[in-house]
């Protein structure tokens, strides 16, 4: 939640979605409410499998920065966050 | 993602409230309210007393010719963000993210995509 504040919440050049890997919907709504989860969210429910295929996620959670033609930018939390902080300069 | 081209002729459609201003000749000399319609790339339409008036740019003053040049700038902004959010929602990405909810209150709500940024940062987790 501090990354996203620091460097996600008011930044235009960036949206964070998080790729619900909850198996029930109680379950997403539950930790949403918990974390007061301020960005949008993609319910496992409505995900399409397939899309993902090429982006080889396995690990939770994994952090992936596509750019808006879906093309893969940054992998893993670093350097995602390094990334994003480029496009604040 | 493709991006149209605009026409060189762009014809910008605006309601007249917010727009009122005092229009001045060229020379200076004479003045009148109206309120700014619509433009092309040679003249502007202002509705002056209920009537829409046609004008030549160039026999407006310079801060008229200026201030249309920045409306059609700004409705082209306007319209290539538009475009740019149509275009992406037809995307396979578009698709993909088609169904974003964000939570609010006490459950998800739905939260389509409405502006579309220079990157996407996937969060792939769960609670657990």
């Amino acid at each position: 939640m501090e990354s996203y504040n620091a460097h996600i919440a008011t930044n235009p050049k960036v949206e964070m979605v998080l790729l619900s890997r909850d198996d029930s919907e109680d379950d997403a709504t539950a930790w949403a409410k918990k974390e007061n989860m301020p960005w949008p969210t993609l319910l496992m429910e409505d995900t399409d499998s397939d899309f993902l295929e090429p982006y080889n996620l396995r690990l939770l959670p994994t952090y992936l920065l596509i750019d808006r033609n879906g093309k893969q930018v940054a992998t893993g939390k670093a350097e995602v966050f390094e990334k994003i902080k480029e496009t604040a300069k | 993602m493709n991006t149209k081209i605009l026409t060189s002729s762009l014809i910008l459609l605006l309601t007249g409230s917010g727009f009122s201003r005092t229009w001045t000749s060229a020379d200076g000399a004479k003045t009148f309210e109206g309120d700014f319609v619509s433009s092309n790339a040679n003249s502007v339409t202002v509705l002056k007393n209920g009537r829409k008036l046609t004008f030549k740019l160039e026999i407006l003053s310079k801060e008229d010719q200026d201030f249309v040049a920045e409306a059609v700038k700004k409705a082209a902004a306007e319209e290539a963000d538009n475009q740019a959010v149509a275009d992406f929602k037809d995307s396979d990405l578009g698709k993909f993210l088609k169904k974003t909810q964000k939570f609010s209150g006490s459950r998800f709500k739905k939260h389509p995509i409405e502006t579309v940024p220079e990157y996407f940062l996937l969060y792939y987790s769960a609670s657990w």
